[in-house]
């Protein structure tokens, strides 16, 4: 016991003593524009790393590190994920690149966590990456216009509906009935099996879109876009963009980093205006069921010759309060989120101080479905329901299609359907 | 005298055929660096291409034709190929109707006019297609497009629309047209002002107006350049890829990542890492290109000299 007292001592002596001469390790870093900065502030409060950051376009990191992995040179030790998907995508036979955490990330910061905040980094039961942040879907609202319109700001779908239906007559709408993600996140807010993992059995999804779960709440954004109640342009269309700047957006559902993201920067409305609401459930509901859009992750290179540096700095960028703090969207990780609430709630920008509130409640009803897949349902959603509507379809019309797209695109990417 | 003559005549045909040595290795030594560059990008992948697209490329096992069956199993692939079809049947109508009209226009009107016209058709060729997507996507969007009332006219309130109207084959040929045909336009600008000056006079001579004269002369004569320059469209459209993946710019439920054969090469190579049904599908495409070029050599009997 003394003897490893000693031992110990000697060993933290002899550490402290060669600290200056500590071997420099070089992380190489793909990373997106936002979180460019928290990977600077690692790279300053670290003196023993030093991170080599290139800034890597969302879009093209899986092609990019496809080619890196091709080559056997330049990959990058640690990445930052945009897309959820990209776990899923990059833990495959022909493109093994993501290292499995689950026995480096102690089970206690795991557990930090929101619940199911690090769904999408669980792939067939082994943790593949760590959350950054949370993007589940609440409702977003202007605080003075819906008081002016004497409205109520509704709770479930039913009075959504029946709100844009009053508001349309006077030219408003709620929001985007053509963008995927607002779109899928509608479909499946009923509990509609639109690609869901099979608890317990690997690589098996459910793919049922002819339930009334489905069929329900297709046919309301059918409805809502057929009154106008949902606009036919997307959130970044120039048109649509018009619209929410001249007030005509009353409402809208979204995720939760479209206030400090889209909001406050691309439709400009001035403080005082924005407020946050808990996700709607339908009448028969006993609580919401929130799909999310995005909420990016880090994952770390299987091989890399810096393993503990490496999950060092995806732990560390995950969970770092004081890094989170400053983060632009919400933290998945629980004390981060709570910090960084706090900034929140002392902006004068939101009308409401408890949006953060109403975001950290929002997550619990998260949908345990969103899981990180091979393959890009919300492109499907896109090419196969989004499309036809322009020329005359409908959501519902366009279902069976969708089952069918999404069933081959399931079955070609490997999993077993049920 | 008589031997004298032989001698010059043997040493003049010996300075010949030295010559002719000499010029046939000048003209090797000026198309090395062609062939260099050739056998590096061009010869060097396929045959590339072709060997991986018989491997497994995680363990680098031969796999016989199971590359080939993947794609054929992909219930994508006939849908890309109808896609494919359709825009190149789009395009190469277009590019030939439209290139030979406006070529043939421009040879009838005065030289300077013609030639500053040229230059500004040929203007939108030099600006990169990935740029000229990103401009057209603009253009075809009835909220910022300058072309608003024309559009408007037409009952298209939205970029939507506008898609759901001309179709995705329309829009990306009317694309691929604006950044080709403007090279093509220069083309037979030069073909047309080398046809011989005499044959010109003798119609007007026999009466023939400006557009008789384009239609029954100048059509004629330029009418195999304008057969190469169908096929080579043909045989380019095939490899559509730009157009179609820069679609996802006008925002995410434009996106279209798996409209054409060279996208989904791409697909399987960079988002699913199956390099051997990306060589099996690239090595699929350019058997076909090959077969277009030799249609275009045997077929119309192109090199044949009149």
């Amino acid at each position: 016991m003394h003897f490893k007292t000693l031992a110990a001592l000697g060993g933290l002596a002899l550490g402290a003593m060669a600290g200056p001469a500590m071997a420099q390790v070089t992380l190489n870093v793909w990373s997106d524009t936002p979180r460019l900065a928290m990977f600077d502030l690692y790279d300053k409060t670290h003196d023993n790393v030093t991170l080599n950051v290139t800034t890597v376009a969302p879009a093209d990191l899986i092609a990019k590190i496809q080619l890196a992995l091709q080559a056997k040179s330049e990959i990058p030790d640690v990445i930052f994920m945009s897309d959820i998907g990209y776990t899923a995508q990059l833990s495959t036979r022909r493109s093994n690149y993501l290292m499995d955490l689950t026995d480096k990330v102690p089970q206690a910061l795991q557990d930090e966590f929101y619940p199911n905040g690090n769904s999408p980094c669980h792939v067939n039961g082994k943790l593949l990456c760590m959350r950054n942040d949370l993007a589940h879907m609440i409702v977003w609202y202007d605080k003075p216009a819906m008081e002016a319109l004497g409205k109520a700001v509704p709770t479930t779908w039913e009075e959504f509906q029946k709100l844009g239906e009053e508001l349309a007559p006077q030219g408003l709408s709620l929001g985007t009935g053509v963008e995927a993600f607002p779109l899928y996140a509608m479909l499946v807010s009923d509990g509609c099996d639109m690609v869901m993992p099979v608890e317990g059995k690997e690589d098996t999804v459910k793919i049922d879109l002819t339930t009334d779960k489905c069929l329900k709440p297709a046919r309301m954004v059918d409805a809502m876009l057929k009154n106008g109640s949902l606009t036919k342009v997307g959130p970044f269309e120039p048109d649509f963009v018009a619209l929410a700047k001249g007030g005509k957006i009353p409402l809208m559902i979204g995720p939760t980093w479209f206030g400090e993201y889209v909001i406050k920067p691309t439709y400009e409305w001035p403080a005082g205006k924005l407020a946050a609401a808990l996700p709607l459930k339908w009448d028969d509901q006993s609580q919401p069921l929130t799909w999310s859009w995005g909420g990016g992750t880090y994952g770390a290179w299987k091989d890399t010759a810096h393993p503990a540096e490496a999950v060092d700095l995806v732990t560390w960028m995950s969970t770092d309060v004081a890094n989170q703090t400053n983060a632009v969207t919400l933290p998945g990780h629980r004390p981060s989120a709570e910090a960084w609430g706090a900034r929140l709630a002392s902006d004068a920008y939101y009308a409401d101080p408890n949006v953060f509130q109403v975001e950290a409640e929002a997550a619990q009803y998260s949908h345990p479905g969103y899981v990180s897949l091979r393959f890009s349902v919300s492109d499907a959603i896109a090419k196969v329901v989004v499309q036809p509507l322009a020329s005359g379809g409908t959501v519902e019309g366009a279902l069976p299609a969708l089952q069918t797209e999404l069933t081959n695109l399931a079955k070609l990417n490997g999993y077993q359907v049920e | 005298m008589g031997a004298a003559t032989t001698a010059t005549a043997a040493d003049r045909a010996k300075r010949a055929r030295r010559k002719a040595v000499r010029d046939t290795r000048m003209s090797y030594l000026l198309l090395a660096p062609y062939l260099v560059l050739l056998v590096m990008f061009g010869i060097f992948p396929i045959a590339y291409a072709f060997g991986l697209s018989f491997f497994d490329t995680i363990e680098m096992v031969f796999w016989g034709f199971t590359n080939y069956q993947f794609v054929f199993d992909d219930f994508r692939v006939p849908a890309s190929v109808v896609n494919v079809l359709a825009f190149v049947g789009i395009w190469v109508t277009m590019t030939m109707i439209g290139v030979a009209a406006l070529s043939l226009m421009l040879d009838s009107i005065n030289r300077k006019t013609a030639n500053t016209l040229r230059t500004i058709y040929f203007l939108p060729g030099a600006v990169t297609s990935s740029a000229i997507v990103v401009l057209w996507l603009f253009v075809l969007d009835p909220s910022v497009s300058p072309f608003q009332p024309v559009l408007h006219t037409l009952g298209w309130a939205t970029r939507a629309d506008v898609i759901a109207s001309v179709g995705l084959a329309g829009i990306f040929a009317i694309m691929a047209y604006f950044s080709a045909s403007g090279g093509w336009i220069v083309v037979f600008g030069g073909a047309l002002s080398s046809l011989p000056t005499e044959v010109m006079e003798a119609a007007r001579i026999d009466g023939a107006n400006r557009f008789q004269l384009a239609t029954r002369i100048k059509l004629p004569m330029i009418w195999r350049s304008l057969v190469l320059m169908g096929i080579l469209s043909f045989a380019g459209g095939l490899q559509l890829f730009v157009e179609p993946q820069l679609m996802g710019l006008a925002g995410p439920q434009f996106a279209q990542n798996d409209w054409s054969l060279n996208q989904m090469a791409f697909q399987y190579a960079f988002r699913m890492g199956d390099f051997g049904a990306s060589a099996a599908l690239s090595t699929l495409l350019v058997g076909a290109s090959i077969v277009i070029a030799l249609v275009i050599v045997f077929a119309t009997r192109f090199y044949k000299i009149d």
